[in-house]
């Protein structure tokens, strides 16, 4: 039965270097591959149809990066709420971009030099990210909606420059 | 609120139409995430009695593009596609996104209240 690759974000390294527990950039890519997990990509139309049962729950970095998209994400949703910028707004998308490529970027090297130190620092990160991909798409983020972290804005301007 | 004039797209009606993306969860991470067609398939033939050696690059529909969700995302496409078509056209974008096409922000509205009824948080519409 042939097997299709893992999405793109399993096999991203910063990912996997937190699968791995170590900071990335690691070459991993299919290492994860074929593993009793992976089954879940054998063509779906040859399978039993969808599985309604959590495959993935029961691993720890799963249940670990499940709860930094989630913090990121209610951060993000509330932040947009505080701006009054509608979820529909074009200029989100260039934003949420920019904020990722960003955050991958800049997250293991946090992670190393201990700015981020748990998960709720890696959503403050990626929170600063968004903030400074927004003003670089003319919508400004003011202190008072937004305070920032100093030691993560310090950081993000060494990296930045 | 601020929004929409950079979503629009003019139809080949000349009617300003809003395009959003369609997101369904990852069914690893539960991430809003949305397939993008980076490449169309390359469709070649072959016959009984002769070579053919035509290769004819070929895109996808919008909703057979939300087919190949299937197994990705966190819901079933075909149940997603039946709430959207109400709304709006699935459609493949200019970079290959997976999208949304509507008259309107209301029914842009209207299908982001909708999914969110039937899937829950599940299913995003977003630029």
């Amino acid at each position: 039965m042939p097997r299709y690759e893992a999405p793109e974000i399993l096999r991203s390294e910063t990912y996997l270097g937190v699968r791995r527990n170590k900071p990335s950039p690691c070459s991993t890519r299919g290492r994860i591959r074929g593993t009793k997990q992976m089954g879940i990509f054998q063509h779906p139309d040859r399978g039993k149809g969808m599985p309604t049962q959590d495959e993935w729950g029961h691993d720890p970095t799963v249940q670990m990066m499940r709860r930094i998209f989630s913090l990121v994400e209610k951060s993000q949703k509330d932040l947009l709420r505080d701006l009054k910028i509608s979820s529909f707004d074009p200029r989100l998308r260039r934003a949420r971009s920019r904020a990722r490529d960003l955050f991958e970027q800049t997250w293991p090297l946090a992670t190393q030099k201990e700015v981020v130190v748990n998960e709720g620092g890696a959503a403050l990160l990626y929170m600063h990210c968004l903030s400074h991909a927004l003003k670089l798409n003319g919508i400004e983020v003011l202190e008072q909606v937004w305070p920032e972290d100093a030691r993560i804005v310090r950081f993000l301007r060494e990296e930045l420059r | 609120m601020a929004g929409g004039c950079q979503n629009r797209q003019v139809s080949p009606r000349g009617i300003k139409m809003i395009r959003l993306r369609l997101f369904g969860r990852c069914r690893i991470y539960h991430d809003p995430v949305s397939p993008v067609l980076r490449a169309p398939a390359q469709i070649g033939w072959e016959a009984w009695f002769r070579r053919i050696d035509l290769i004819t690059p070929q895109g996808l529909r919008g909703e057979e593009l939300l087919f190949r969700t299937r197994g990705w995302w966190t819901v079933e496409p075909a149940e997603v596609a039946e709430v959207v078509k109400k709304h709006g056209r699935l459609v493949v974008g200019d970079e290959g996104e997976l999208m949304v096409e509507f008259p309107d922000e209301k029914a842009a509205e209207n299908l982001a209240a909708a999914l969110a009824e039937r899937f829950g948080n599940q299913v995003l519409i977003a630029p």
